[in-house]
C-alpha cells in the first residue's frame, strides 16, 4: 500500500524526487517537499501517537507549529530528538522516526489502561492523591517511582550529540517576522529603502497561508513575483526555516534557524542549527493566525483535524486525508476547505453552526457538490481507534443541541472555531492583549510599542487585500522611522480570500441539550485536559486563570496552549458568567515554540564550556608530569605525579621537600593590581584595615580588606614600587571582585582621589621559591642583586636579572619557609621557570603543586579562600590586631556590630588528629559528649596531612574557639558518614615564632 | 634576554583547518609590541598632550576610533585612559611622570591576533555582539567587547581585517574557541611570532 491518499496530481511537492521515510519500523514513500506528517497521511497512517495522560490514540491534527498530537522521536543515536512535531519535520530520504509515549507498541500500548482509570486522573489528581491516604508522604513515595516512569512524552537521548550548533549576533534596521502576504508586502516596501532588512520565515518556503491555496491560482503568480522582487533586493536578507521564538527589551529578538534539520546529517563542519540574536531598530510582526478547534465529544480521535490543515495537506502536499468528510465550522474559512475537498473527489457535508451564512458561500459550496447543513454541528466523533462516523446535531446560538443527533459515516472530520492571532512575540514585550469581542480573539493593543508594528492576520485581519496593504504601509513606516522615508503604492492584488471574520459565530464547543459534552471533549489535546476538568477546577474554587492553568495543566504542554488557551478561557468565562476578557489571559513567555538545547549552547560546551585561564608557565607543568586542577577559571598544577605517586604521596613529599630543601610553585594566578596615582597611599589606607602611609618604596606589607558590612573581603600583599606606584596582590579567586570593588569606590565614593587601579595579572608571571635553600639558589641564578638577609630582609623587594630575564624579587613567605616571589613579564615566565629549574638542579629544587602549597600554609595557620568565605570577621580569623584604630577604613564601623563582636562566634582554631583520623573540609564540630545534631558548633575549613608534624591537622571555625585550646571535639562528616575526635590547638602548627621565614 | 613566548604556541599551528576548499579566514599572531596605558584625572585631555605630542598625536582622540601615527596606535579606552601601542614608546613613561599622569607597562599583558579574509565579519558576529557591519564599524573603529565573557579590544584594520587584543592568560582558550567557531568557513593559520 503506497501513498493511498496521495492525489494523482496537485500540490507543491516535487513528484520527480521520491523519498522513503521510516516510522514505527515501517517504510513509507513520499516526495521531496513533504513533511513527515504529510507522508503519514498520504500513506493512510491514522495512528501516530498516544496522548500524555490517558494514552488515547492520536493522529495528525494540524499542519503547523500548533500540532498537539503527532509528536514523534526523530533520528537515532546521538541525533535522537524527542517531541518533534511531525507536521514540522521536513521529510528526507532515509528519515527515521518512531512513536513515543507508547509501550510495548503504538497499537498495543499498555498505558491505554489509563483510559479505564480516567476517573482517578481528573484535574489536580497529583495534589489530591499525594495528600494521602494515611499520614506523611509514604503513599506518594510509593507512587512516585511509577509516575515518574510514566511521565513525560518523548524519551531524551543519552548519547552525545555529534552535530554542531552556533550562535550569531546580527544587527539590522528592520526585522520582519513572517513571510506570508503581509510580511512579504512589508519586505517589499522596506527593502526599497536600502536599509538592512531581515525577513524571517519559519517555513522552508515563503508565502505563509498562500501556500495552502490550490497551486496555480492567481495568488501563486503574485507570490512568485513578490518573492523574486524581495530576493533581488541586496539589503534584504531572507531566513527560511527560522523561528522567531522570543522578543526582548531593547528590540532584541531570538531566532533559531534549522540550517540542516532537513537532512540526515549536516555537511562536515557545518552547523545543524543556528541561534540568532537580532538587534533591530524596527520590527514588523506578520505572524498570522492559528485556527481554533471545535470542542466536542471524541474530538481527539485520529481523523479529526483542523479545517485549515486539511486544506493545507490537500493543496500543498496533494493528500486527500478523507473520502467521506464532515466539515464542522463556525465561520467562513471552512467553505474553502469544503469546496476544494469536493473538487478533489471527496464526499463532503458542511455543518455550519450559523443558521444564516453569506449567500455567495452557500452558492459556492452547493456548486461544488457539498451538502450544506446550517445550524448544525458535530456533537461527537465516533469510532474505535479512528473516526468512522459522526453524530450531527442541530444547535442553538450557544452550541447546545436542540434536536436529535444523526449518525453519519465519515472518515474525516474537519473543524474550525475561528482563529487566534499569533501574538506571542508581541505579548512577550507588551503584556496583556485586548479582546476583540466581534472576532472572538485576543489581538495586540494598537501602538503599544513604538518600534514594533503588527500587521495581517495577527491583528485579526481576515482580508488578504487589507493584509497586503497594511503590510506595505508598515514597511514604509518602519523605513521612515529609521530615517529613510520613501514612497510607494501597495501592490494591487487580483485575488481574494474568504474573510473568516465576516459573520463569524463565537461558538467554541458543542454539547448535548443538557449542556454537557457527549463523551470526552478535549480542550488541551496534548495534556489530555477535558472540558469537564475545567468544570471540576471551577467547582473546586479556582477562578484565576493562572491557577486554573496550573491546576489542570491546560496550556502547559510543549505546544503551550496554542490550540487550547482560548477554549479554556471561554469555558471558565461561561462558568463564571463573565465575558472572556474579564476572566483574563495567561502570560506569553519565550520560547514561542520549543528550541533545542544545542542551539542555546552553541560552541559553549566541553573545553569551551567557559573560557579558561592558563598561566604563562602552564605548558611546563603537564610536560613534566603535573596533574592539573581547575581553580576558578585557572588551570593550576595540583601535584607532580610523574614518579607514579598518587595525590597524597605526592603532596606530602613535595611539602616535606620544601621544608628541608627548596621548592618552586607557579603563583602567576595571584590577582595583581597596579594602584597608581598621587593619592595611592591614602587609597590603600582606606581600603586596607592596616596603615599604609608609612610604607617606603621597595617595601612590602601584608594587608586585609573588609567589605562595607565589616566582613573580611580579601587579604594579600602590596609592594610600593615607586612614589605613586603600588603593586597589589590578591587571592586568586577574589582578584576580579577586589578590582571591581576598588573601581567602584573610586568611581563613586572617592572621586576626589587621584588613583587608578588596573589589572596586571596578565602582565606578570610569578614563581614562589621556598625552602631553606631558596636564597642560595636564587643568589646563584640572579645577577644585579644581593639577596643576603641584610640587603634583602623580609618584606623587601629588589629588581634584578636571571639569565638576562628581568625579574623583581619580593622576599615574603606564604609557606613559612625562607621564601621569595619572583615576578617577570608574562612572555618570559616559561623561560624563567626553565632557567630556575636548570640552576636548581644543584640545589635539589623540586616543583610543587597547589596541594602541597595548601599543606604548607595550613601548617603555618595562614588563611585562604576556605576561611575567607564572606562570613568571617577579622576577629574570627584572629586578624583583629591588624586593624588600625587611628584611621577609618572600609568596614571599620560595621565590623563593630554587636553580633560580630559576640565572643561565641566561631573563630579560627587548629585541630590535631591522632593516628589515621582526619577530617574533610566541611565536617561539623561538636563538643565532646554532645549530641551530634543540627549545625554543630563550627566546621572544618581546611585540612591536610602535615609532614612537618607527622599527623593530620586542620583549620576550623569553632564557636568560642580562642578559649577552647586543649579541648577535644567531635568531628562529624555527615556526607562521608565518618566520625572522629580532634584536639583544639593553636593555628600556628609549625614554627610559631617565624624563625625560618626570617632567616 | 630570551624571546617572548607566545601564549598561542600550542594553539596556532600553521596550516589549513575546517571546511576544505575554502579559506575565508586567515589568523596570525602579531609580533609583540610595547603597550603602555596612560591614565590621568580631571583635565586629562590637556595634561596628556605633552605625552602625545612627541608621538605625533594631537589629541587624546575619541572612544570609537583608533588614532594612528606611524607605528603608533592610540586607543582611548576610557575618558581618562589611553592605550598606546607601537615601538618608540620609550619616552612615554618619563613624559607621563613629568606631565603628572601615570603610565603603566602592559607590553606582556595582551596577545594580539590579526584576522583577515572575506568571512572575518561573519566570524566576529559569532563571537561578539558588537555590530561589525561596515556602516557601524568602519575601518579605524575599535571597541572593547566581550568574547566568551572575556574583555577583548577589537579593531578594524581594513574591510576584511581585524585585530584582537586579548588578555595574555585568556588568549589560548579564546583563540581555540575562535578557531572552532571558524571551522565552517575554512581557516588558515599563518606563521606568527615565535
Amino acid at each position: 500500500m503506497s501513498q493511498k491518499k496521495r492525489l494523482a496530481k496537485g500540490g507543491r511537492i516535487n513528484r520527480g524526487k521520491a523519498i522513503k521515510v521510516m516510522f514505527d519500523g515501517r517504510s513509507y514513500q513520499g516526495f521531496e517537499g513533504d513533511t513527515l506528517a504529510s507522508i503519514l497521511l498520504a500513506n493512510d497512517v491514522s495512528l501516530v501517537g498516544r496522548s500524555f495522560k490517558y494514552h488515547r490514540p492520536r493522529g495528525v491534527f494540524s499542519a503547523g507549529v500548533e500540532e498537539p498530537n503527532a509528536m514523534v522521536h526523530l533520528r537515532e543515536a546521538g541525533r535522537h530528538e524527542p517531541n518533534v512535531r511531525a507536521t514540522l519535520a521536513e521529510a528526507y530520504d532515509g528519515l527515521i522516526s518512531s512513536p513515543q509515549n507508547a509501550w510495548p507498541s503504538l497499537k498495543a500500548d499498555i498505558g491505554a489502561l489509563n483510559q479505564v482509570l480516567a476517573p482517578f486522573f481528573s484535574a489536580g489528581f497529583y495534589y489530591k492523591t499525594f495528600m494521602g491516604p494515611g499520614s506523611g508522604t509514604r503513599f506518594w513515595m510509593m507512587c512516585e517511582h511509577f509516575i515518574r516512569k510514566a511521565a513525560g512524552m518523548g524519551r531524551a537521548g543519552d548519547q552525545e550529540d555529534p552535530d554542531h550548533y552556533e550562535k550569531i549576533n546580527v544587527h539590522c534596521d528592520i526585522l520582519i517576522i513572517g513571510a506570508g502576504a503581509a510580511g512579504l508586502a512589508a519586505a517589499l516596501a522596506a527593502g526599497r529603502s536600502g536599509l538592512s532588512v531581515l525577513l524571517v520565515e519559519q517555513d522552508r518556503e515563503l508565502g505563509g497561508g498562500l501556500l495552502d491555496r490550490p497551486a496555480g491560482e492567481d495568488s501563486d503568480s503574485w507570490l512568485q513575483e513578490t518573492v523574486d522582487q524581495v530576493r533581488a533586493m541586496e539589503t534584504v536578507k531572507i531566513l527560511t526555516r527560522t523561528t522567531a521564538f522570543g522578543a526582548y527589551d531593547g528590540d532584541v529578538y531570538g531566532l533559531v534557524e534549522r540550517v540542516w534539520d532537513h537532512a540526515a546529517e549536516a555537511p562536515e563542519y557545518q552547523v545543524r542549527q543556528r541561534y540568532w540574536q537580532v538587534r533591530t531598530k524596527q520590527a514588523i510582526l506578520a505572524t498570522g493566525l492559528i485556527e481554533r478547534p471545535l470542542v466536542f465529544g471524541g474530538n481527539d480521535k485520529p481523523g479529526v483535524m483542523l479545517s485549515g490543515a486539511v486544506r493545507s495537506y490537500l493543496n500543498r502536499y496533494g493528500v486527500l486525508p478523507g473520502q467521506h468528510v464532515i466539515v464542522s465550522t463556525t465561520n467562513n474559512s471552512a467553505y474553502d476547505t469544503a469546496s476544494e475537498l469536493a473538487a478533489a473527489g471527496a464526499r463532503v457535508i458542511l455543518c455550519d453552526v450559523r443558521k444564516a451564512v453569506p449567500v455567495k458561500l452557500s452558492e459556492r459550496v452547493a456548486a461544488s457538490g457539498v451538502q450544506l447543513m446550517t445550524g448544525h454541528a458535530v456533537l461527537e466523533a465516533k469510532g474505535f481507534g479512528k473516526v468512522t462516523s459522526a453524530l450531527i446535531t442541530p444547535v442553538d446560538e450557544t452550541g447546545r443541541a436542540t434536536g436529535l443527533a444523526e449518525q453519519i459515516p465519515c472518515d474525516l472530520i474537519a473543524v474550525s472555531a475561528g482563529f487566534a492571532p499569533v501574538l506571542h512575540l508581541w505579548s512577550q514585550r507588551a503584556g496583556k492583549p485586548d479582546y476583540d469581542s466581534e472576532k472572538g480573539c485576543f489581538v495586540p493593543k494598537a501602538d503599544s510599542i513604538p518600534s514594533m508594528t503588527c500587521v495581517g492576520g495577527m491583528i485579526g485581519n481576515g482580508s488578504i487585500k487589507t493584509s497586503v496593504t497594511d503590510g506595505f504601509k508598515a514597511g514604509l513606516a518602519a523605513a521612515e522611522a529609521c530615517g529613510a522615508g520613501i514612497e510607494g503604492e501597495a501592490p494591487d492584488i487580483s485575488f481574494a480570500g474568504t474573510d473568516w471574520t465576516e459573520m463569524s459565530s463565537q461558538i467554541w464547543s458543542i454539547t448535548k441539550e443538557n449542556g454537557k459534552a457527549s463523551g470526552k471533549a478535549f480542550i488541551d489535546l496534548q495534556h489530555d485536559v477535558t472540558r469537564s476538568d475545567i468544570d471540576l477546577a471551577h467547582r473546586e474554587g479556582f477562578v484565576s486563570v493562572e491557577h486554573l492553568k496550573r491546576y489542570t495543566t491546560t496550556g502547559m504542554a510543549t505546544d503551550q496552549g496554542k490550540l487550547s488557551n482560548l477554549s479554556a478561557l471561554a469555558r471558565m468565562a461561561e462558568l463564571r458568567s463573565l465575558a472572556i476578557p474579564e476572566v483574563g489571559t495567561t502570560t506569553f513567555r519565550p520560547p514561542y515554540t520549543p528550541i533545542s538545547i544545542g542551539s542555546v549552547v552553541g560552541h559553549d560546551y566541553g573545553s569551551h564550556f567557559r573560557a579558561t585561564r592558563y598561566s604563562p608557565i602552564h605548558d611546563w607543568h603537564p610536560e613534566n608530569g603535573a596533574e592539573m586542577i581547575e581553580a576558578g577559571a585557572w588551570m593550576r598544577p595540583w601535584y607532580y605525579g610523574a614518579s607514579g605517586k598518587n595525590l597524597r604521596d605526592a603532596y606530602i613529599s613535595e611539602a616535606d621537600h620544601v621544608r628541608h630543601h627548596v621548592g618552586m610553585v607557579d603563583v602567576s594566578t595571584l590577582g595583581k593590581i597596579a594602584v597608581q596615582g598621587p593619592d595611592a597611599a591614602e587609597f590603600l589606607n582606606r581600603v586596607y584595615v592596616n596603615g599604609w602611609k608609612t610604607l617606603q618604596p621597595g617595601r612590602i606589607r601584608y594587608g586585609v580588606m573588609l567589605r562595607e558590612d565589616g566582613f573580611v573581603l580579601d587579604d594579600g600583599t602590596t609592594a610600593r614600587l615607586g612614589e605613586h606606584d603600588y603593586f597589589m596582590t590578591t587571592t586568586t579567586s577574589n582578584a576580579a571582585k577586589v578590582l571591581a570593588f576598588m573601581e567602584h569606590l573610586l568611581q563613586t565614593a572617592w572621586q576626589d582621589l587621584k588613583v587608578h587601579v588596573t589589572s596586571v595579572t596578565d602582565q606578570w608571571a610569578a614563581i614562589a621559591v621556598a625552602g631553606p635553600q631558596s636564597r642560595t639558589l636564587l643568589q646563584a641564578a640572579v645577577t644585579g642583586a644581593d639577596l643576603s638577609a641584610d640587603s634583602l630582609p623580609n618584606n623587601h623587594l629588589v629588581s634584578a636579572e636571571i639569565d638576562g630575564i628581568p625579574v623583581r624579587i619580593h622576599r615574603m613567605s606564604y609557606s613559612g619557609e625562607l621564601a621569595y616571589e619572583v615576578y617577570t613579564p608574562s612572555g618570559y615566565g616559561y623561560a624563567l621557570w626553565s632557567q630556575l629549574t636548570d640552576v636548581g638542579k644543584a640545589y635539589n629544587l623540586r616543583p610543587y603543586g597547589t596541594e602541597a602549597m595548601g599543606a604548607l600554609r595550613i601548617e603555618k595557620g595562614h588563611v585562604a579562600g576556605p576561611e575567607l568565605d564572606g562570613r568571617t570577621t577579622l576577629k574570627d580569623l584572629a586578624l583583629g590586631g591588624f586593624a588600625s584604630s587611628k584611621k577609618p577604613f572600609v568596614g571599620s564601623v560595621l565590623k563593630n556590630r554587636e553580633k560580630l563582636e559576640d565572643p561565641a562566634r566561631p573563630s579560627l582554631v587548629g585541630l590535631e588528629f591522632s593516628g589515621e583520623n582526619r577530617a574533610l573540609s566541611g565536617a561539623l564540630l561538636y563538643s565532646q559528649g554532645a549530641q551530634t545534631e543540627g549545625h554543630g558548633e563550627g566546621h572544618v575549613t581546611s585540612t591536610t596531612y602535615s609532614p612537618a608534624l607527622g599527623k593530620n591537622i586542620a583549620l576550623a571555625l569553632l564557636a568560642g574557639g580562642a578559649d577552647r585550646l586543649g579541648d577535644t571535639v567531635q568531628v562529624v562528616d555527615f556526607v562521608g558518614d565518618t566520625r572522629c575526635t580532634a584536639t583544639v590547638v593553636s593555628t600556628h602548627f609549625f614554627d610559631p615564632e617565624g624563625d625560618r621565614q626570617n632567616a | 634576554m630570551p624571546d617572548i613566548r607566545s601564549a598561542l604556541l600550542k594553539i596556532l599551528t600553521p596550516g589549513h583547518y575546517g571546511v576544505s576548499g575554502r579559506n575565508a579566514i586567515t589568523v596570525r599572531e602579531e609580533e609583540n609590541r610595547p603597550l603602555v596605558q596612560v591614565a590621568g584625572w580631571a583635565g586629562f585631555e590637556k595634561a596628556v598632550l605633552p605625552v602625545l605630542a612627541p608621538l605625533g598625536l594631537q589629541s587624546a582622540g575619541d572612544y570609537r576610533h583608533v588614532q594612528r601615527q606611524g607605528d603608533i596606535s592610540c586607543y582611548r579606552i576610557a575618558p581618562d585612559r589611553l592605550l598606546l601601542r607601537g615601538i618608540g614608546l620609550t619616552a612615554v613613561m618619563q613624559a607621563s611622570e613629568e606631565a603628572g599622569i601615570m603610565a603603566l607597562d602592559l607590553g606582556h599583558a595582551r596577545t594580539v591576533v590579526r584576522l583577515d579574509g572575506e568571512a572575518t565579519a561573519d566570524l566576529l558576529a559569532r563571537l561578539t555582539s558588537v555590530d561589525v557591519r561596515d556602516v557601524s564599524f568602519p575601518v579605524g573603529a575599535f571597541a572593547q567587547c566581550g568574547i566568551h565573557h572575556v574583555g577583548v579590544l577589537l579593531e578594524r584594520l581594513d574591510r576584511q581585517s581585524f585585530r584582537l587584543m586579548i588578555p595574555y592568560t585568556w588568549s589560548a582558550s579564546l583563540v581555540s574557541y575562535l578557531m572552532d567557531t571558524a571551522l565552517p568557513f575554512g581557516i588558515s593559520v599563518e606563521e606568527g611570532m615565535d
